[in-house]
């Protein structure tokens, strides 16, 4: 054995790899903007922090109406792994059902709906006059009213929520009172403070920073019916005194303003971010006039610069993934054909639009069609509106933030009562879409900290990733890499020190080569009883537009791992088998790059096949005992006499046999139905056999097995920057006589580099900028007009500058340069990080930071 | 003093302002200020027993039953029944205590309740607001109406829910003591590991030369670490106070479990991840802990409170209670339940 390890210790020895020592820890890009203790887990190369910021409570108007009862401090306390229980409740207050988080959460938000905060709590609790409004009144009775989640919505339901689909929304005075709704105003207001309240009580202000909370609400504009619903979050607990809802700013233009004014403009610290979600069911044109990335604003007009980059500033994040459904991508759309986006879709496109699989839905309801479009509008306005980067959440309404397990969903549901039983939750209604609903995703953000202020950062910066609900720890980096930093143990510093991570800009880092893409992806580490699931394969999305054509197209890559691996599911037992991988690595270059079109990448993390929660609970279905009796004209109305039947259809009787779906005792001994049986109840092959609360198991529309995945925010690649193609510096024998030689490139020339009219100032700096020259405008000789400008000067009378040639071809500028017989010192004899920047006027500046070798005595670099 | 004046604290000092203009502070300091003027404590003697006594008779249970089954769509159990009186006659004690103490004087919700009222029943002749609220009250319509009569069973929840003296830090620190499990934090370590992985290597592989490595490093400090070569590892090398769930949550839940134990300022292992081997340093190592009471002191207050606001109006049900005679039809309570 000794002499084993010592042979082996020989072998490690000789092939150690020589890592010449860590890099520089990358800066933070925050300051402090609370009183807090400082965080002991702090770390510069930053920790994934896993969370949820779309929570809803029963402060909610759908939530409570759906008689949720979880408060705001429930919600905090199930996400840091209490158990809460969930409606029905019983007289005794009991909740007939319970639900625990099967891995507590690092930092939450609460966002429930700000419309009704005030209406909800006047029409169901004591206190004023609005409680019996004529609205309020119908709708306690109507929602109490024979539920069944298949019957349409109540009336009075649509008639509470209708203003938040209006253009110019009123409260209702009977509600509300008059003048001005002081009830609603106050009412909000208590609820408003109790949500931040319940934020400072569970926000963890020790050293160990075990917990973060966020004070938030979400924006529910449903403008002609399409969602589109915004998370607004606030940094610290500097918060305006009311939510800003969509009765104040029904246009998410006025929203930006007033958060501009009552909350940045404040000047005490307050700091906001809107986040939309669901632009899967944010209406719009085909061609993606309205809906959730428009280009057209809220009076239909094109998007102007400004409004570009208002929204650019208050949303570089949306909400990919959730409950209803995912928004990353659409198999079949216009310009899309991928077929892993067949993954949670939904049949609507609106939020309670009609269910039709086979309509013609709009590319730019999904983030790849937004991002494509941000593009493109960048390419004409200048600034890019949808530079979006990728969180992911629950929207859960009944206060279970982060119960996302696919093993949990069928008996948590969504909301309440609405989706309490499994013939409930399989059923295909709206809204939510039940059976097309999902137990939600993750947001997963790098920070330094478990802090407010570090985590609010890293989601500005993009540095975030969505999840399907599980966990795997994703990094990915756009830089100049070598090919090797697979095998790097300093692989993360490396990944900050020589580019930038996920949701960053890059310019040609690599001259005209690709920049190089580091991806490094760990499967979800899971728990003792759920262990996680290997990864399948990374893969890598591009987009990017033609400049010629102006035309966006995207591809998608596979990086890392193998599709064909053969890991699969039993879909009747739902046991996984084949390979996986516990860690999946690479660096990968784009075979298509074109330095002069600006393009994203996005990483795209797929774990092996697993069952969908539905089709667990399809698997665990049995019937109860004692079957009950349903109508003749509606056989899913469970009746006991024939008035029960004719009240709703005439003619209709009660005598169809009902046997009740379940899974538990529960289920049937509240209907009445004995207990529960032990047959499995659903067999697709036999369709006659299925009992009316499961037909939707074997709706073909609805996949029996997902892949979970993660998806990271992208890196844009921006032509417009400035890269080196080839730098050296050849230091003399005297001094005096150094001499530099530069290679510039620019993937798309920009319209100040214009010799003619703009001077051209290039300085080469280590630390300190150690060469630097300025050609006036008019100096260069236009050699080819528009294309070819040259500067010759032999005497070198302007810092040594012998050569400068700028050339624009096919939109790309080159330029290059020769100075000699200077004294470049102040650069080191060693490798060295240098910076080049280029400026054309004021207009342009953009600075290429690469590392130059040293071999005496030449210091250069070459891509 | 009235709900009008309070809603103007002029001189109130600036510190104070935004507390003051909150408008759960109104309802509350207007309610406190009436619970003291009248009496600050329960309606005892001949005040209570003059009054009729509650009876809860089978027409009240029936239709307690049928608002019961309307929002559950099942028929409450004799059991469930049986809660759902207790918290009517609850609600009826608070409703008669807040009466008692006029807290249906000077109520905005009230006030208003009680003029539409008026202008409802045709009452409205060209008076004022105020001299339709007036004589409304004098003609008692606050009285057996549902609305009043849940502002006001509320109000006097609130009232005595909040109507205490803050707690004094001798009880604070109590407090603290016997809930130290809630403010506990737990035992952490900072950590830096050499990482061998079994995805690119294999597990054997991936072993043995973690193995080695924990050879190469024994008798060394932690700057040995980058001689030792391994794989990336996606949280980085250096973990900083890491908890258990921490550990759980980059390693897999049986790496948490064995790191935590690993010897201080030496390399260990190699031990097993969800993802491969690893050859960990502890560099240091922090006790599980209680926080002091100053660091986690606003926390503690408001459990305390949250404690004790519950706590104040189970106790002031109580003390009221035995005041009242209450008649309840037991029969039809055990008629008809579903078991």
């Amino acid at each position: 054995m000794a002499g084993l390890c010592g042979a082996l210790l020989a072998v490690l020895a000789l092939s150690l790899p020589a890592h010449a020592g860590s890099p520089p820890l990358p800066e933070k890009d925050w300051t402090r903007t609370e009183t807090r203790a400082d965080c002991a887990g702090y770390s510069a190369l930053k920790n994934p922090y896993f969370g949820d910021m779309h929570v809803h409570t029963k402060y909610s108007a759908d939530s409570v109406l759906a008689r949720n009862r979880s408060t705001v401090r429930d919600a905090y306390s199930f996400a840091k792994g209490a158990t809460i229980g969930l409606a029905p409740y019983d007289a005794f207050d009991n909740p007939g059902r319970l639900a625990t988080i099967d891995r507590p959460l690092d930092f939450m938000a609460v966002t429930d709906h700000s419309e009704g905060f005030g209406e909800a709590k006047i029409c169901l609790n004591p206190g004023y006059a609005g409680y019996d409004d004529p609205i309020c009144t119908d709708l306690r009775a109507s929602f109490n009213r024979d539920f069944k989640p298949t019957n349409p919505l109540p009336f009075s339901f649509i008639q509470f929520f209708i203003p938040l689909n209006a253009t110019n929304p009123q409260r209702y005075d009977g509600i509300c009172g008059t003048p001005g709704w002081p009830d609603c105003a106050t009412e909000s207001g208590l609820v408003w403070q109790d949500t931040q309240d319940a934020a400072a009580e569970n926000y963890d202000l020790t050293s160990e920073c075990k917990f973060t909370t966020f004070v938030g609400y979400e924006w529910s504009g449903n403008t002609n019916g399409n969602n589109l619903h915004r998370n607004v979050i606030f940094r610290n607990s500097h918060v305006p005194a009311l939510p800003i809802s969509y009765y104040e700013q029904w246009k998410p233009e006025g929203l930006w303003a007033q958060l501009q004014s009552q909350c940045i403009d404040a000047g005490n610290g307050c700091d906001v971010l809107a986040i939309p979600h669901n632009s899967n069911i944010g209406g719009g044109q085909l061609n993606g006039d309205g809906g959730m990335f428009s280009k057209l604003d809220s009076d239909g007009q094109p998007l102007t610069a400004l409004e570009a980059s208002l929204r650019a500033s208050f949303e570089p994040i949306m909400e990919l993934f959730q409950i209803k459904g995912d928004s990353e991508c659409r198999d079949g759309v216009s310009g899309t054909t991928d077929e892993l986006c067949n993954f949670e879709k939904l049949s609507r496109d609106t939020l309670i639009g009609t269910s039709l699989w086979t309509r013609k839905f709009s590319p730019y309801a999904y983030a790849r069609g937004a991002l494509k479009r941000g593009l493109d509008l960048e390419s004409q306005i200048g600034v890019n509106p949808f530079a979006l980067g990728f969180i992911g959440g629950t929207d859960t309404h009944n206060g279970v933030g982060g119960g996302v397990s696919e093993i949990d969903y069928g008996k948590i549901g969504f909301s309440g009562i609405a989706d309490s039983e499994p013939a409930f939750i399989l059923a295909e209604a709206t809204p939510p879409s039940k059976i097309q609903s999902n137990g939600g995703g993750l947001s997963v953000v790098w920070a330094e900290e478990n802090s407010r202020d570090a985590i609010f950062s890293a989601l500005r910066r993009r540095e975030t990733y969505s999840t399907s609900g599980t966990r795997p720890v994703v990094r990915s980096f756009a830089g100049r890499y070598p090919s090797t930093l697979c095998a790097d143990p300093n692989f993360v510093a490396e990944g900050y020190d020589k580019g930038v991570p996920m949701g960053g800009d890059i310019g040609p880092v690599r001259g005209k080569s690709s920049p190089r893409f580091a991806i490094l992806a760990q499967m979800d580490a899971g728990t003792l009883t759920r262990p996680g699931t290997p990864l399948q394969r990374i893969q890598v999305v591009k987009g990017w537009i033609d400049p010629a054509s102006g035309e966006t197209l995207e591809k998608v890559y596979d990086v890392a791992g193998d599709a064909k691996s053969g890991a699969t599911v039993n879909e009747a037992s739902c046991e996984e088998s084949g390979p996986g991988n516990t860690q999946l690595c690479t660096v990968w270059e784009d075979p298509k790059f074109k330095p002069a079109e600006n393009a994203f990448y996005y990483v795209r993390v797929l774990e092996n096949p697993v069952c969908r929660w539905s089709q667990r609970l399809c698997n665990e279905l049995k019937t109860c005992s004692v079957h009950l009796k349903s109508c003749s004209k509606d056989t899913t109305r469970i009746c006991t006499t024939d008035t029960e039947c004719s009240d709703y259809d005439a003619g209709s009787t009660c005598t169809v046999d009902y046997p009740a779906i379940c899974t538990r005792n529960e289920d049937c001994e509240h209907l009445g139905a004995g207990t529960c049986g032990v047959t499995p109840a659903v067999d697709c092959s036999n369709p006659a056999s299925l009992p009316p609360g499961a037909i939707e198991c074997c709706d073909s529309h609805i996949p029996h097995v997902i892949q979970e995945r993660a998806v990271a925010s992208p890196i844009w690649y921006h032509a417009d920057r400035v890269g080196i193609t080839k730098g050296q510096v050849l230091f003399g024998k005297t001094t005096g006589t150094d001499k530099l030689q530069l290679a510039l490139l620019i993937g798309r020339s920009p319209a100040a580099l214009d010799p003619k009219t703009q001077p051209i100032t290039i300085t080469l700096s280590d630390e300190a900028s150690v060469w630097s020259v300025t050609i006036p405008a008019a100096t260069m000789q236009e050699k080819k007009p528009g294309a070819v400008y040259q500067f010759k000067d032999k005497t070198g009378a302007n810092n040594g500058l012998t050569d400068l040639q700028i050339k624009i071809s096919k939109g790309t500028a080159t330029l290059k340069l020769k100075a000699g017989n200077r004294d470049l010192a102040g650069l080191a004899r060693a490798a060295a990080r240098i910076s080049v920047q280029l400026e054309a006027g004021t207009d342009y500046s953009s600075t290429a930071v690469n590392d130059w070798a040293f071999k005496d005595p030449k210091l250069s670099a070459t891509f | 003093m009235t709900l009008d004046s309070m809603s103007n604290p002029v001189s109130a000092p600036s510190r104070w302002g935004r507390f003051l203009r909150a408008p759960a502070v109104h309802f509350t300091l207007a309610g406190v200020l009436l619970f003291v003027a009248f009496g600050g404590r329960a309606l005892t003697g001949a005040a209570a027993t003059a009054r009729s006594p509650i009876v809860i008779d089978a027409d009240r249970i029936i239709s307690l039953r049928r608002d019961y089954q309307m929002a559950n769509h099942v028929r409450p159990s004799t059991a469930e029944t049986r809660a759902l009186v207790k918290s009517l006659v609850t609600e009826e004690i608070l409703y008669r205590e807040a009466i008692g103490r006029g807290f249906e004087q000077a109520d905005r919700s009230i006030r208003w309740r009680v003029v539409q009222k008026m202008k409802y029943l045709g009452e409205n002749h060209g008076e004022s607001d105020d001299a339709l609220y007036q004589r409304g009250m004098a003609l008692g319509l606050y009285k057996s109406d549902p609305v009043v009569r849940r502002v006001l069973v509320e109000k006097v929840r609130l009232v005595v829910a909040r109507a205490a003296p803050d707690p004094d830090e001798d009880e604070l620190h109590a407090w603290y003591e016997q809930h130290d499990a809630e403010y506990r934090q737990a035992e952490r370590v900072t950590l830096r590991h050499v990482f061998f992985a079994r995805g690119s290597r294999g597990d054997e592989e991936a072993r043995t030369a973690a193995e080695a490595a924990a050879l190469l490093a024994r008798g060394h400090g932690v700057e040995i670490a980058p001689a030792l070569g391994g794989d990336p590892f996606v949280a980085g090398s250096t973990l900083m106070a890491q908890g258990r769930q921490d550990l759980a949550k980059l390693f897999g839940p049986g790496f948490a479990d064995e790191a935590l134990s690993l010897p201080q300022g030496t390399w260990s292992g190699p031990t097993a991840s969800t993802y491969g081997f690893h050859v960990v340093f502890i560099e240091e190592r922090f006790a599980a802990r209680t926080p002091a009471f100053e660091e986690v002191r606003s926390r503690v207050l408001k459990s305390y409170e949250a404690a004790a606001q519950q706590r104040r109006v189970e106790e002031f049900l109580l003390s009221v209670r035995s005041h009242y005679t209450i008649r309840i039809d037991e029969d039809e309570i055990n008629r008809g339940g579903r078991g």
